[in-house]
C-alpha cells in the first residue's frame, strides 16, 4: 500500500504539481493547515535530497498566509509560482516539491471537506503526508493534544487514507515529520503551541525508540523504507540511500532554489525547520542532533562494517537538515562525539554487552601481544611463515652459507700461505744465523770453545824456524782442526809465519814468545795421534836440537779474535 | 571502560603467557589482528556517532577476522598468499585511516 501509492505519486508528481496549484488557489484559508503538511513534506524532502528546500519554501509561504488570513490567497498564488519555479532548478528532484504542494491542498480539503480527500487519495503518496497534515490541522482547530498523541489523527486518516498509512504513521517516520511540522505551527499559532510542543516531545521520544530498534537491525535499509514511505511517499526511500552516500550534493542545489523563489528568510526557516524551530521544545533539538550524525555514521557503518549500521532510518529526516546546513550540524555532533567518548569510559558500566566487547578486545590485545612477541623472536617467525616464505628464507640462508663457506676456504688458504712463508722465513733466518756463526768462527771474529788439544812446543836454544811452526799448523788443519790459536794470536786463513831479523818468529805481525802453545778445537782422538805419528809434527819438532812438543787433550777455550773484516766492494749475492 | 580494561588485560596476558599459536593458524594471526583493528576503529567511530551497537560490533569483529583469514587462506591455496595478504592489509589500512579520520573529527573538531 504505502510504497505503491508513493511510487504512483512520484510518477504522477509532475502532473500533480500542475493540478495542485489550481487547487491551492481555490482553497485559500484552509491552506494554513496545509502549511503543516508542507512542513511535513519539507522534512520528508530533507530526507530525500534536494526536494526538501523547495518544499520548505512552500511551507514558509503558507506560514505567511496563516499570519495574514486574507493574504492566504496571495500565498497560494505564490505557492503555485514557487512550485513552478521550484521544479525548474532542481529538475529531477523537483518532483517531490510538486508532491508536497499537492498534498497540502489535498490535506486541506480532506481536513475540512472529505471530498477533497478523495481527490487527493488518488494521487497520494501524499496521502501519507496529508495524513499528518490532517492530524495537524485538527490540532490547530483545538483537538490538538489528541491528534498529536495519535500522531496522524488516525480517525480522520482512516476514513480518507489507506490503512497502511495509519500503520506508517505510528512508525517513526511520520511521527518525525509531524514533530517537524508541529513546531512550525506552534510558531504560527500561539494557543496550540504548547500542546504541539508536548506532542512533539512525545513524538520525539517515539522516533528514538524506533531508531534504537532499527539500530539493532543489521542494515539501515529496512528502516529507511519504513520511514521514507511514511514521510515523503514512494520517492524518498529510493533517493535516501543516495543522500547518505552523497551528502555534499544537497547543500549546493538546495540553497540555490530556496533563495531563488524570492522569500529566502521564510524559506530558510521552513526549510531548516527541524533544528531551528524545534528549539522551543528541548527534546526536538536533541533529536535533530542525534539524527544529524546518523547519516554520516550510517555511510561509515555501511562501509566500515564496524557496527555503525545501526539506525540508518532515523537519520533520513536529519539528513535533510544536515545537507541544508553543512557547517552548522557538524559542531554539535563533534561535541556529542567527545561527550559520548567520555561517557563510554566513565562511569564504568558493567553489562553483558560491555563484557562481550571487553572479551573481544582482550582477545585482540592478546593476539597483538603474541604476534609482536612472535615477530621479535626469529624462531617464532619461521613458525608462522608460509611455505613460499620459508622457501625464500631457506634459499637465502643456503646461499649465504655457501658464500660464507667459500670465504672461509679462501681465508684458510691465505692463512696457510702466510704461515708457510713465515715458517720458511724463520727457517731461513735460523739457518742464516747458524751459518753466520759458523762463518764467524771460521773467520776468527768470535770466541769459541770445545774439545780439542793443546800442543806446547819448547825451543830453549832458539833454533826453531817458522817453517816448523807452519808445518805443524798445516798438519793440524789436515787433521781436521777447526779453530786454532797460537799464543795470543788467532790463526785464520790469511795468517802467516815470518822469521824475524833477530832470530825470532812473528805470526801476523805479532812476535811469538816461547813456549809456542797451539790451542786447537777439533776431534782430540784424531788430532793427538796425527801429531804423534812417526815423521809427524812431534818428530819433526824434536829433530830440532833441544826442542820438544807435548800434547794434552781436553776442553779448549779460544779467546783471541781478529777484527771483523768490512768488505768495501764485495756484496753478498 | 570495560572494553578498555579488557584490552589491557588481553595485552598483559599475551605478554606474560605468550601462548604458542597452533601451527596452522600462525600465518593468519597477523591479518586477523589487522582486521580486528579495523573493526575496533569502526566501533569507536560508531560510538562517537552515537550509533554504536554491541551486537553489530561483535558480528563485524568476528566476521572481519574470519573473512580476512579466509581470504589469506584462499590466497595460500591459490599460490598468491603473500599478494592477497598485502591487498587485504592495504584495504583494511585504508579503512582504518578513514575511521581514524572520522574519530579525529569527532574528538578534535579537525
Amino acid at each position: 500500500m504505502q510504497t505503491r501509492p508513493g511510487s504512483a505519486d512520484e510518477s504522477g508528481e509532475p502532473e500533480g504539481d500542475r493540478t495542485e496549484p489550481e487547487l491551492d488557489e481555490t482553497v485559500s484559508l484552509e491552506s494554513l493547515a496545509d502549511e503543516g503538511s508542507d512542513e511535513d513534506s519539507a522534512e520528508a524532502g530533507d530526507e530525500g535530497d534536494e526536494g526538501d528546500e523547495p518544499e520548505a519554501q512552500g511551507p514558509a509561504e503558507a506560514d505567511d498566509a496563516e499570519a495574514e488570513g486574507p493574504g492566504a490567497e496571495r500565498s497560494e498564488a505564490e505557492h503555485a509560482e514557487e512550485e513552478k519555479t521550484g521544479p525548474e532548478p532542481e529538475s529531477g528532484e523537483t518532483v517531490d516539491l510538486a508532491d508536497l504542494p499537492d498534498t497540502p491542498d489535498e490535506a486541506e480539503k480532506p481536513g475540512i471537506e472529505k471530498p477533497g480527500a478523495e481527490k487527493s487519495g488518488a494521487e497520494k503518496s501524499g496521502a501519507e503526508k496529508s495524513g499528518p497534515e490532517l492530524g495537524e490541522t485538527v490540532n490547530l482547530g483545538g483537538l490538538l493534544p489528541d491528534d498529536a498523541v495519535e500522531a496522524t489523527g488516525p480517525d480522520e486518516a482512516a476514513g480518507e487514507r489507506a490503512e497502511g498509512e495509519k500503520r506508517r504513521a505510528p512508525e517513526s517516520a511520520e511521527t518525525v515529520d509531524l514533530a517537524g511540522l508541529v513546531p512550525d505551527k506552534a510558531a504560527g499559532e500561539k494557543p496550540g503551541a504548547r500542546d504541539l510542543a508536548e506532542t512533539v516531545d512525545l513524538r520525539s521520544l517515539l522516533p528514538e525508540d524506533l531508531a534504537d530498534k532499527p539500530s539493532g537491525a543489521d542494515e539501515p535499509e529496512p528502516p529507511l523504507r519504513r520511514r521514507s514511505p511514511a514521510d515523503a511517499g514512494g520517492e524518498p526511500p529510493r533517493r535516501r540511500p543516495m543522500p547518505g552516500g552523497q551528502p555534499p550534493r544537497r547543500p549546493g542545489p538546495g540553497q540555490d532554489p530556496r533563495r531563488g523563489p524570492g522569500q529566502p528568510h521564510s524559506a530558510h526557516a521552513s526549510a531548516e525547520p527541524g533544528p531551528r524551530r524545534r528549539p522551543p521544545s528541548d527534546h526536538a533539538p536533541d533529536h535533530a542532533a542525534k539524527r544529524h550524525p546518523g547519516p554520516e555514521a550510517r555511510s561509515a557503518a555501511a562501509s566500515g562494517g564496524a557496527g555503525a549500521g545501526a539506525a540508518a532510518a532515523g537519520a533520513a529526516a536529519a539528513s535533510g537538515p544536515t545537507a541544508a546546513k553543512p557547517g552548522a550540524p557538524k559542531p554539535p555532533s563533534v561535541s556529542l562525539g567527545r561527550r559520548r567518548l567520555i561517557a563510554a569510559f566513565w562511569p564504568p558500566r558493567l553489562s553483558r554487552n560491555q563484557a562481550v566487547v571487553g572479551v573481544l578486545l582482550a582477545a585482540l590485545g592478546a593476539a597483538v601481544a603474541i604476534q609482536v612477541h612472535a615477530t621479535n623472536t626469529s624462531d617464532e617467525i619461521l613458525r608462522g611463515a608460509r611455505a613460499d616464505d620459508l622457501v625464500n628464507i631457506l634459499d637465502e640462508v643456503t646461499s649465504r652459507g655457501q658464500s660464507l663457506d667459500a670465504e672461509l676456504r679462501n681465508l684458510e688458504t691465505q692463512n696457510a700461505t702466510i704461515q708457510d712463508s713465515t715458517d720458511k722465513a724463520q727457517a731461513a733466518l735460523t739457518q742464516a744465523q747458524q751459518k753466520a756463526k759458523d762463518l764467524q768462527i771460521l773467520a776468527g771474529t768470535v770466541k769459541a770453545k770445545g774439545s780439542g788439544i793443546t800442543m806446547t812446543i819448547t825451543d830453549p836454544q832458539g833454533q826453531m824456524k817458522s817453517a816448523t811452526l807452519l808445518n805443524a799448523l798445516e798438519e793440524l788443519r789436515a787433521a781436521g782442526a777447526e779453530v786454532i790459536q797460537v799464543n795470543d794470536v788467532r790463526v785464520v786463513v790469511s795468517s802467516s809465519f815470518v822469521d824475524t831479523a833477530d832470530g825470532g818468529i812473528a805470526l801476523d805481525g805479532h812476535e811469538l814468545t816461547q813456549p809456542y802453545v797451539y790451542k786447537v778445537i777439533g776431534d782430540p782422538n784424531t788430532l793427538g795421534p796425527a801429531m804423534q805419528i812417526p815423521g809427524g809434527v812431534v818428530a819433526n819438532v824434536k829433530s830440532t836440537q833441544g826442542a820438544n812438543a807435548t800434547i794434552a787433550s781436553g776442553q779448549v777455550l779460544i779467546d783471541a779474535v781478529v777484527p771483523q773484516p768490512d768488505p768495501q766492494y764485495a756484496k753478498a749475492n | 571502560m570495560i572494553a578498555a580494561i579488557g584490552l589491557v588485560i588481553g595485552v598483559i596476558a599475551g605478554v606474560v603467557f605468550h601462548p604458542t599459536v597452533p601451527e596452522g593458524l600462525a600465518p593468519y594471526l597477523p591479518i586477523a589482528v589487522v582486521a580486528a583493528l579495523d573493526a575496533v576503529f569502526g566501533g569507536v567511530r560508531a560510538l562517537l556517532d552515537g550509533i554504536f551497537d554491541d551486537k553489530v560490533f561483535v558480528v563485524s569483529f568476528v566476521s572481519n577476522v574470519l573473512v580476512a583469514a579466509l581470504i589469506v587462506y584462499l590466497g595460500d591455496q591459490l599460490g598468491v598468499g603473500s599478494q592477497l595478504t598485502t591487498g587485504v592489509v592495504v584495504v583494511l589500512g585504508i579503512r582504518i585511516f578513514s575511521n581514524a579520520a572520522a574519530i579525529r573529527r569527532h574528538i578534535f573538531h579537525a
